[in-house]
């Protein structure tokens, strides 16, 4: 039975579990970047994003106005494959800094703000004298 | 009395002012110089003024003077064509309304709703109704070559000729070859993720290598021309473990914003992980790296 519960981690706590998954999908995106499909996948949305400038912005006889809308969308587009890339890239950045994986890994053992209340001196909310 | 009818100089100087008698024109005077300035060339003689080619006199177009233009009523605004001569001026009218067109069809096209397919690509086999032969016919099967009366009765109880049935077995085989191939294939290209590009050039290399040999696709077949054929692949592109920062440009949005301050390492509590365990989180497998991780939160806690 403790057995399943260390398998399934339902003796550590939601922060813990948190962490857990955070540290997995850094090294599983990290997995990702480093596999030879990754460029391919890179140049397919370099490619559809060129198809998609040919379409929009090769268009002939528009309006002034059109034409700023077609510039628009495609600038939407072009944001969001450069959000996601940046994304992706700098997921797994804390990874490679032992420090930041020890920071990381002690998140779990600091107390939540609420717990500490009435130990601590808080100027805010002074603890009246006796 | 009849009244005298006027000259042509007489008719040009009816508005002039007063004081101005005759306008003398040279006698061998060039006509078109005398109408329009030197650098407006005028209106062709073959190309007679209307009112639809409207001129202007001041437009400059590829650093000649003058131009034709025409004015289009376009949804309330008006749109203005340009060119040199009339000829210039239908042709960019042409080429608008080419595009006019495309866009129309493109609009139409997507608009259209999608018509349902009626039948199949492929001709199905048909079934007849099974039935039971009758008495005359099996009189009948008596006169018959023995392979025909075969035939005509498995035909009567079944619906299906036996060309038909011959005609399924082999599309059977032939769909059972492709399943498998397939499956080989993926199973290949999984194993060999690291040294084998899965483009199509490398597919059509092996898959050309097996029917030169008439070799028939297996995961042994697949090995052997992996092997074969290391020279004429295309190799996996060597690439640094994240790719260069000048790719993505724009500052990277945080991944999860923390809800409070990262705690600073020395007064947070907690054991220290040793060089080992950071190298196995960093890069060991991913199994043994969370394990590293759970094992590290369950010493922390006492358990």
């Amino acid at each position: 039975m403790s057995d399943t519960i260390k398998e399934l981690n339902l003796d550590l706590t939601s922060e813990e579990r948190e962490i857990l998954y955070e540290f997995t999908r850094a090294r599983e995106v990290m997995e990702v970047l480093n596999h030879p499909g990754w460029l391919h996948i890179q140049d397919l949305m370099d490619s559809k994003i060129s198809t998609i400038e040919t379409k929009y912005l090769e268009m002939r006889n528009l309006s002034p106005d059109a034409l700023w809308g077609m510039h628009i969308a495609v600038q939407y587009v072009r944001d969001f494959v450069g959000a996601i890339k940046a994304q992706l890239a700098t997921t797994g950045d804390w990874l490679r800094d032992p420090q930041a994986i020890q920071n990381m890994v002690n998140r779990a053992n600091v107390p939540q703000e609420t717990d500490l209340e009435g130990e601590l001196r808080n100027p805010l909310n002074p603890i009246p004298e006796e | 009395m009849a009244t005298k009818p006027q000259d042509f100089i007489e008719r040009a100087t009816n508005d002039f002012a007063p004081g101005v008698d005759v306008a003398t024109v040279d006698k061998n005077q060039d006509p078109k110089s005398l109408l329009f300035g030197k650098d407006v060339p005028p209106p062709t003689d073959a190309e007679p003024q209307d009112e639809f080619f409207k001129w202007d006199a001041e437009k400059e177009l590829d650093g000649q003077k003058g131009a034709f233009y025409v004015d289009v009523e376009n949804n309330g605004r008006t749109e203005r064509f340009w060119g040199k001569t009339r000829t210039e001026v239908t042709k960019n009218l042409a080429e608008g309304k080419k595009h006019a067109n495309q866009v129309l069809a493109e609009t139409k096209a997507a608009s259209r709703p999608r018509q349902p397919d009626m039948k199949l690509p492929f001709d199905p086999i048909q079934r007849k109704s099974p039935r039971e032969l009758t008495p005359q016919e099996i009189m009948a099967l008596n006169d018959l070559p023995p392979d025909q009366a075969q035939a005509k009765i498995f035909e009567a109880r079944t619906g299906y000729s036996m060309d038909d049935v011959a005609r399924s077995i082999a599309l059977q085989e032939e769909n059972r070859q492709q399943i498998y191939a397939a499956t080989v294939s993926g199973e290949f290209i999984s194993s060999h993720q690291i040294d084998f590009v899965p483009n199509q050039g490398n597919m059509t290399l092996i898959d050309s290598w097996l029917k030169d040999r008439k070799l028939p696709v297996t995961r042994n077949n697949l090995e052997i021309a992996f092997l074969e054929l290391q020279d004429k692949f295309t190799k996996p592109v060597e690439q640094a473990a994240v790719p260069p920062a000048q790719e993505f440009t724009p500052p990277p949005p945080p991944v999860s914003p923390p809800t409070r301050p990262a705690p600073v390492a020395s007064s947070a509590p907690g054991s220290i992980l040793s060089r080992e365990q950071v190298a196995t989180i960093q890069s060991g497998s991913l199994s043994d790296a969370r394990s590293v991780i759970q094992d590290v939160f369950r010493a922390n806690r006492g358990r």
